[in-house]
């Protein structure tokens, strides 16, 4: 395990401009992300879900977590006729970031896959306020951002991304409650 | 560059490789890379019930468990750094971080920290006996380890550019500038370094602190205690497992010449 190979020399650079931009990273749009979850889909539908009362009670208690929307935004996917499974795009707000993330969902509503669209931060109260997340809340591209360094390339303490997880959560419990066929 | 991300190891992890490469290459090496990294996360979950680390803290003293070969060459390896580091690097830790809320005890009682001690011996490569009533976690060096097999299963496929970052934690292949957040405004950057073929991981209680509240998931395994620091630390290495758990013995030190790099060759960079 022990590298024997001489590290080059560490090139250490103030950072002065791009301190001061907010950092946003778009990895896939909506599109792409059907695509990448599904590759083998030729076709996709969208498939409007409205949670009824009973229904949003049924997705509190399969996931422990407040049901929080009526509409989910959800994409069907195709192999000419045949169903493959359904795709849900969600965004998730956190202490400095929000997140727009799409679950790939089986046609059985077991999670396939997880694909997170954007991600985005920023170094003032705006995560907080609602006008602002509502610039990006529901889009898939990073519209209106000041665009940073890739968050690819930032080496940070770990951000815990637990209300990714538990977004994925309660969405496998409303694709249980309303798309298990 | 071609960039996705997906949620694993309870942050993100996001890998970036280069969009010259032809479609079907780049969607193989995604795939084989996020692939490698829930195999880790599977193996070595705290929370999930069929972990090996979670199998290991339900176990009894003196049980022997079988352990996958990710999380084997792990625990191999914390056994490598509790040792050379006197015991400032242990992961039995999970009980102090459990008593802080920082991981979650569940159903069961959270057993006492006692500095000095070991978990776990091998009994072969892929077998361990349980030494004490301790929990384990991984939390501090299992990520660098996910971004090393993610890093090799992009090379497997021929792809040598790239970068893999899991909460922080990168690997890049060939030369990138990587930037570090500033500790005490951690949505600003604050230096950059430049890396060839080498790792980087970075360790804070920034993300962790409650207001102005110290709640750090650093522990000193020396004592016990939790490393109260405002300062960021950050270790280059050429693999970023040791990156990663080399990060924990500086902050406990507050040394970025700790004789424990020596060995790793690793460079450490407080801010």
């Amino acid at each position: 395990m022990i590298s024997m190979h001489k590290l080059a020399p560490l090139s250490l650079v103030l950072l002065a401009s791009a301190s001061g931009s907010a950092l946003a990273t778009q990895y896939l749009t909506a599109e792409q992300a059907q695509q990448t979850i599904f590759p083998e889909a030729n076709s996709f539908k969208p498939l409007p879900l409205q949670l009824n009362a009973e229904q949003m009670k049924q997705v509190e208690k399969l996931s422990g977590l407040p049901a929080r929307s009526v509409a989910w935004r959800t994409v069907a996917a195709y192999k000419d006729d045949k169903l493959l499974g359904y795709v849900v795009l969600d965004d998730v707000v956190g202490k400095f970031e929000l997140i727009s993330y799409a679950v790939g969902l089986q046609a059985d509503a077991t999670v396939r896959q997880i694909e997170i669209l954007a991600y985005r931060e920023s170094h003032g109260f705006e995560i907080r306020n609602a006008n602002w997340r509502k610039q990006f809340v529901g889009k898939t591209a990073s519209a209106g951002m000041v665009v940073g360094d890739g968050i690819a390339n930032i080496s940070g303490a770990t951000l815990s991304c637990t209300h990714v997880t538990d977004g994925v959560r309660r969405i496998a419990a409303v694709a249980q409650v309303a798309l298990k066929k | 560059m071609r960039q996705r991300a997906q949620p694993w190891l309870g942050t993100l992890v996001s890998i970036c490789i280069p969009d010259t490469l032809p479609e079907p290459n780049i969607h193989a090496g995604f795939q084989a890379a996020f692939r490698a990294v829930q195999e880790v996360h599977q193996c070595m979950s705290f929370h999930a019930d069929d972990s090996d680390i979670r199998r290991f803290n339900r176990a009894v003293s003196g049980e022997v468990i079988v352990i996958q070969p990710h999380t084997a060459t792990v625990l191999q390896a914390a056994l490598q750094l509790h040792e050379l580091s006197a015991g400032i690097f242990d992961i039995r830790l999970a009980s102090r971080l459990a008593a802080q809320a920082l991981l979650p005890a569940g159903d069961m009682a959270i057993p006492e920290f006692v500095p000095g001690h070991y978990a776990y011996r091998f009994v072969d490569s892929c077998q361990i006996q349980k030494l004490r009533a301790d929990w384990i976690d991984t939390g501090g060096i299992a990520k660098g380890y996910a971004v090393d097999v993610a890093f090799a299963a992009l090379q497997q496929h021929g792809i040598t550019q790239a970068i893999v970052n899991a909460g922080g934690d990168i690997r890049v292949g060939g030369q990138h500038v990587i930037a570090i957040r500033d500790p005490l405004q951690p949505q600003r950057l604050a230096r950059q370094v430049t890396l060839c073929d080498q790792a980087i991981a970075t360790s804070a209680s920034y993300y962790t602190r409650a207001g102005d509240a110290a709640c750090s998931a650093l522990f000193d395994g020396r004592s016990g205690l939790p490393v109260n620091s405002l300062q960021s630390v950050s270790v280059i290495a050429r693999e970023c497992l040791w990156a990663d758990a080399l990060t924990k013995v500086v902050a406990a030190t507050a040394n970025p010449q700790h004789d424990s790099l020596v060995a790793f060759e690793a460079q450490a960079l407080i801010l």
